[in-house]
């Protein structure tokens, strides 16, 4: 049961996403070296910081499948990905308006945190594409499962080699939160909640959808069983087991 | 008139474009999300027609003594 508190969850996401949102607008002060610009931010780094959080932990429930064999675990890496690459879009997305704003051009790429995060989102954009080359169900999610282990061990090695780099052109924020004034580092904590939530909830509703069309299925196989002998058409999404 | 007097801060129209991105993403997954509840629900309805069918073929195999 995946739907399970997905209504608390949910108002507790709006509700938090207005108050980060208002917090930005209303209560954080503007920052005197980039101005109106800046606002950005309480958008951008959560964002960017869940969706890298997103893809390492597809990488941890692709550990707990191949360890345990459950294709549970397969579907919720799955989805952890799917989640991140949409977040990921949004990340490229804000990312290129406010360089645009900022240093007049859409995309640099001698910053090493804007190229690192698109080869890491180029990476992740390969997992769906090889889901559907395997056909096999079993051999796709070992496969996949494979993938997502690699990849996630990447993000936090591509993390801290970007660190190390020596261009420092592109704000830091998360290693400076201490250093942020305290309206500031209270609205961007509360945007960074907002965002988990907001990851949490999508992953809970796209499980509950996979979880309701597994149920589907099943059911479908108890009244016309002719009917669900059928092959379905190749698909690069895996599914849940239907009793 | 009242328009003409609202002072918007310098790069605004870039911060609005960001948070439009944003709220666009959510929009554009909701849509996906209700195109997903809307082939559940004609699942559902076919399936619900099929074990009423099932319902009344057993049924009457009951009453004429048929299995």
């Amino acid at each position: 049961m995946y739907g399970k508190r997905l209504r608390a969850l949910s108002i507790a996401t709006a509700i938090s996403i207005v108050t980060a949102f208002s917090l930005a607008f209303f209560y954080a002060p503007e920052d005197a070296d980039q101005g109106f610009v800046q606002k950005i931010f309480y958008l951008h780094v959560p964002m960017a910081i869940v969706a890298l959080c997103g893809f390492v932990f597809g990488g941890i429930c692709a550990i707990a499948h191949l360890r345990t064999g459950d294709r549970r675990w397969d579907i919720r890496s799955y989805v952890a990905i799917h989640m991140a690459l949409i977040l990921g879009i949004g990340v490229l997305l804000t990312g290129s308006i406010w360089a645009r704003a900022a240093w007049g051009h859409w995309w640099v790429w001698d910053e090493p945190t804007l190229v690192s995060f698109l080869i890491i989102f180029l990476l992740y954009a390969c997992y769906q594409p090889l889901r559907f080359s395997i056909e096999d169900p079993e051999k796709q999610a070992r496969y996949a499962s494979v993938f997502a282990i690699t990849c996630g061990a990447f993000v936090p090695l591509n993390f801290i080699a970007v660190r190390l780099a020596q261009a420092y052109t592109h704000p830091r924020v998360l290693g400076s939160t201490g250093n942020l004034p305290g309206p500031m580092r209270l609205t961007f904590l509360v945007s960074l909640l907002a965002m988990t939530l907001l990851y949490v909830t999508l992953w809970k509703y796209e499980m509950t959808a996979k979880n309701v069309h597994a149920q589907l299925r099943s059911l479908r196989r108890k009244l016309a069983p002719d009917e669900a002998l059928t092959p379905g058409r190749r698909s690069a999404a895996p599914s849940l087991p239907s009793r | 008139m009242f328009a003409a007097n609202i002072h918007f801060p310098d790069h605004s129209e870039y911060v609005a474009g960001a948070y439009l991105v944003f709220l666009g993403l959510l929009l554009i997954y909701v849509a996906i999300m209700a195109y997903k509840l809307t082939r559940f629900e004609r699942e559902l309805v076919e399936l619900n027609e099929l074990a009423d069918e099932q319902g009344g073929i057993t049924g009457h195999a009951g009453r004429t003594g048929h299995e």
